[in-house]
């Protein structure tokens, strides 16, 4: 089956950050993330959590933390805005 | 995707992100809700549900609500909090669906129960108890043994009870019978005949084995008809018994001094022995063997043998010294050889002397009732 990520990864694969994380914003109901290592910040307003080197800032409207495991999450929300820092 | 079977918490304290970070290590969360900056709800595995509450105590925060839902958080809950009703309905399904059946097969009566017990098993196709047709199975019983008199069929609880009854033949169908035969020597002193043809006479002198009365009578046609002879015969019977008495004899009795030697074998050979040595002239031997150990790897036997000393000394007395004595051992000699159910009549004795013996014979003549 077609893997989005690793097709794109053998593409960049000289970049040495490809493997901190991975997010994907289903229209902005649903945030998919790969490679967190810990929650920093929960609310439903706002969601931080951390990722190898970095923190990632979600900002929306009745978010809920809908899965969680170690090294992945998925919020369900109103997502307005992600930011890496 | 909404998760079937979960256990939801609701919790309050604070630092709850370094709680859910430490515990996402361990288990999987879903539908993560904060409500407030120290209330929070999210739902875990059921089966992982224990092990969480210790862990949410563990961190120092309060479990405000838990609610399950799955199949084996309803089964257990049913079961704790309706114990007996539970009970109840699942030993009533289980008594409903055996009680239909029969397990059992008895057979009462006396004929060949195992026999019987096949056949029912064979013919019977379904153990359904209302499918079971018990008339059908009488038949065919009924059928297949010629020699039953009676045959019922029950079902009893789960038990399914034949009752058989063998036919009665009468014993004038049944062949030839055996004649009244005398059990000793004798004399016919009394006859009361019932019925059979009687073949001896009063004052007959007869042998043991001799037939008193045979089973037939010859009826007015000059026909001969077998029946069961019935008859009460008294015979005089006699028993004897004798005692011998010895004007010397010698008498060999032990001393009182023994030896006892001991061995022990393996595989019937010795390999320890006391060497004990016999110094008497005349002695008995008596021996015993044990297991010297209680295994079957190594069977030791021990070997116990002791010797006593005996002495041999010439005994003279006369007869008149233990006449009585002698008499009443050849009495107890006869009493032996008379049966229990005689009834003496009279008893003697005479005593015979020869050279160096005296001889008591004794005689008992006694009353024997023959019943046939």
């Amino acid at each position: 089956m077609f893997n989005f990520f690793s097709e794109l990864k053998k593409i960049v694969k000289k970049e040495k950050f490809i493997d901190r994380y991975n997010i994907v914003n289903m229209s902005g109901k649903i945030l998919y993330v790969e490679g967190h290592t810990g929650l920093c910040q929960l609310s439903k307003e706002l969601i931080t959590f951390k990722f190898k080197g970095g923190v990632i800032i979600v900002e929306g409207k009745d978010m809920v933390m809908s899965e969680l495991s170690e090294t992945t999450l998925k919020i369900v929300g109103e997502i307005k805005r992600v930011e890496a820092l | 995707m909404k998760k079937k079977n979960y256990h939801l918490f609701e919790i309050k304290g604070v630092n709850q992100e370094r709680f859910f970070n430490n515990l996402v290590k361990r288990y999987k969360i879903f539908e993560l809700d904060r409500k407030d900056k120290t209330h929070c709800s999210f739902k875990v595995n059921y089966r992982d549900a224990k092990k969480v509450r210790a862990e949410i105590l563990n961190a120092g925060l309060t479990i405000e609500k838990e609610r399950s839902k799955s199949l084996l958080y309803f089964l257990t809950k049913f079961l704790t909090c309706y114990g007996i009703l539970s009970a109840i309905v699942i030993c009533s399904c289980f008594y409903f669906i055996q009680f239909s059946r029969i397990e059992r097969i008895e057979v009462w009566g006396d004929y060949d129960s195992e026999l019987i017990k096949e056949f029912v098993e064979q013919n019977l196709q379904n153990k359904n108890k209302n499918r079971v047709d018990c008339q059908k199975i009488e038949n065919l019983i009924n059928n297949e043994f010629d020699d039953l008199s009676f045959v019922s069929v029950a079902i009893v609880g789960q038990t399914m009870v034949v009752n058989v009854k063998s036919s009665i033949v009468p014993p004038e169908m049944q062949g030839e019978f055996a004649p009244i035969i005398s059990p000793s020597d004798g004399i016919v002193r009394e006859i009361n005949l019932i019925q059979g043809t009687l073949k001896v006479d009063v004052g007959d002198i007869i042998q043991k084995g001799q037939i008193l009365v045979e089973g037939y009578v010859i009826n007015s046609e000059g026909e001969s008809m077998d029946l069961q002879p019935r008859a009460e015969i008294v015979l005089d019977v006699w028993a004897e018994g004798e005692s011998v008495h010895f004007d010397q004899q010698l008498v060999t009795s032990r001393t009182g001094n023994k030896t006892v030697r001991t061995s022990v074998t393996l595989f019937g050979h010795e390999f320890y022995s006391n060497n004990a040595q016999v110094q008497f002239d005349q002695y008995e031997e008596e021996q015993t063997s044990k297991p010297l150990i209680k295994n079957n790897l190594l069977p030791f036997i021990l070997t116990k043998t002791t010797y006593y000393e005996t002495q041999t000394q010439l005994v003279v007395s006369s007869f008149a010294e233990h006449e009585q004595e002698m008499i009443s051992q050849a009495r107890e000699n006869c009493l032996q050889n008379l049966a229990e159910y005689e009834i003496i009549k009279d008893e003697n004795y005479r005593i015979i002397e020869a050279a160096g013996t005296t001889t008591v014979k004794y005689v008992i003549t006694a009353s024997l009732r023959v019943v046939g």
